[in-house]
């Protein structure tokens, strides 16, 4: 099984076995396959020009949400794939299905498949929205909010704790994120840009 | 030591007219318990002597290096730190030395970092001290902060506790120090994470978005862009680059990241967010190691 392989990295785990790895899909259902989606809307972010993240809701084994970067075409530095995502959710799905009153609890039971470790602000938000189930690719040492430069979950409220499940494909995050850092970012302020140099 | 907090930091507190700014500080600054740690010290024999020990002396080692070599007691006497070790019986230095006085006494454990702590730890043993500008600004009256821009600060506040007390909503505004003025204003919702900040951000997105649009034609229905011309930014900034930002409460910690993200330069709010402050209650996200920029933060009291 593939599956088990790719999430033999979980956190605080170490490296564990095969039998260990299934165990942590079954028993919080987790579908490793949603990473692809996840994958194909970072690679659509790189073709664009934005930082290549991207992030899947899942609800009931159903897709409900996803995002990817849209910082550098919204000019705003918050729109990131997860925050976009919980958008798609708060407002055109919640709309088609008529769950608008009934998000807290959609969101309290749901499933977010990211590339890269959410940072500080993301992970800060799936900790107000109570989501149980965060899988996410590579880390991220200059924002990460799962543990990199802070964990925030161990910050909020004692009685909720999401799991998270980390390392899952991170090399194919880590290189298109390396793809991306190749050119340079087109919105980064003029001085930075030439004191990298 | 420990953290007895009897004496309450006199640099924390300054009183401008109306308001009261507290700097929310890395501990390390705020800090006003000078540390101690028992060192080997004796007294020099002779004042003449003082030069020569220096030279037979090993340097300090750089934990102790913010401490000078030697001080003057009150008897008119010189007294030297020997160090973590006491000397040698055979060490040439113990000849310039008392060897009776040798003992363990408390020096100031941490370089001094600000004027107060430096004056402090002068009590107990004289220390070097090279004050970092920016951080005795911080630590002064009015937060270095001349009478005029305490007048701005008031203002504003005045401005995200008025609309506060009205839409019983946290609010936020930013502000343009460069050409003094409001640029918005917005409270949150109580829609999931439509918190007041995210809602400034989206507004100034927008209007960097639609540089040719008349601002004053968009309506939102948390909040509005005060300032009449097209806002500032045409350099594809970051969008609060050298904006201040005036809440009403701490910023949550996704709140506080995002204006990390959107590069503000100095954050002003009034009340605590005990459940979930990213900037003084929960954490001091501004203090963190290998946060890419970094803002000040100030707590205001009316």
């Amino acid at each position: 099984m593939q599956d088990t392989q790719a999430i033999q990295h979980c956190i605080g785990l170490g490296p564990i076995s095969v039998r260990d790895a299934a165990d942590i899909l079954l028993t919080n259902d987790l579908n490793l396959n949603h990473m692809d989606l996840a994958f194909k809307l970072a690679e659509e972010a790189l073709s664009v020009g934005e930082v290549p993240v991207g992030c899947v809701l899942v609800f009931e084994q159903e897709v409900i949400g996803q995002g990817r970067n849209f910082v550098n075409e919204s000019k705003n530095a918050t729109r990131h794939a997860e925050l976009v995502a919980i958008d798609e959710v708060t407002t055109s799905w919640a709309a088609e299905k008529g769950q608008e009153n009934k998000l807290e609890e959609v969101f309290s039971k749901c499933q977010l498949y990211v590339t890269v470790e959410p940072c500080i602000m993301c992970a800060s938000a799936l900790n107000q929205l109570r989501i149980p189930v965060i899988v996410y690719g590579a880390a991220n040492e200059r924002f990460g909010g799962c543990g990199s430069v802070l964990d925030v979950f161990s910050k909020g409220e004692e009685s909720f704790r999401p799991k998270v499940v980390s390392g899952v494909r991170a090399e194919e995050a880590v290189e298109l994120l390396k793809q991306f850092y190749k050119g340079e970012n087109p919105n980064a302020p003029v001085l930075k840009q030439k004191r990298k140099k | 030591m420990g953290d007895s907090n009897e004496e309450s930091p006199p640099e924390k507190k300054r009183r401008s007219s109306s308001l009261t700014l507290t700097p929310i500080l890395n501990q390390s600054l705020s800090s006003t318990d000078i540390q101690l740690i028992n060192v080997y010290t004796a007294k020099i024999r002779s004042k003449k002597d003082a030069s020569n020990l220096l030279k037979l002396l090993p340097p300090l080692p750089s934990d102790l290096d913010h401490l000078k070599r030697i001080r003057s007691t009150k008897s008119d006497s010189l007294e030297a730190i020997i160090g973590h070790q006491s000397l040698q019986d055979d060490d040439p230095a113990l000849d310039l030395l008392t060897p009776s006085t040798i003992h363990k006494a408390p020096v100031p454990q941490l370089r001094p970092l600000t004027s107060f702590q430096f004056k402090k730890s002068n009590e107990c043993w004289p220390c070097n001290f090279h004050p970092d500008k920016e951080i005795e600004k911080l630590v002064s009256e009015n937060c270095g902060l001349s009478a005029e821009d305490m007048g701005v600060v008031a203002n504003n506040v005045k401005t995200v506790m008025d609309r506060f007390f009205q839409m019983k909503m946290q609010t936020c505004a930013v502000y343009d120090p460069i050409d003094k003025e409001l640029v918005c204003v917005a409270n949150s919702k109580p829609s999931l994470l439509h918190h007041s900040v995210m809602n400034c951000l989206e507004m100034l997105a927008q209007t960097q978005r639609n540089t040719e649009e008349r601002i004053g034609n968009r309506k939102w229905d948390f909040g509005e862009i005060v300032c009449k011309r097209i806002v500032r930014n045409k350099h594809s900034d970051y969008l609060c680059t050298g904006m201040d930002v005036y809440l009403s409460h701490e910023p949550c910690i996704m709140c506080a990241m995002a204006l990390l993200h959107s590069r503000a330069r100095k954050i002003f709010f009034v009340h605590n967010n005990m459940n979930n402050g990213g900037l003084n209650s929960v954490v001091k996200l501004h203090c963190l190691d290998g946060i890419n920029h970094r803002f000040q933060v100030f707590k205001v009291t009316e």
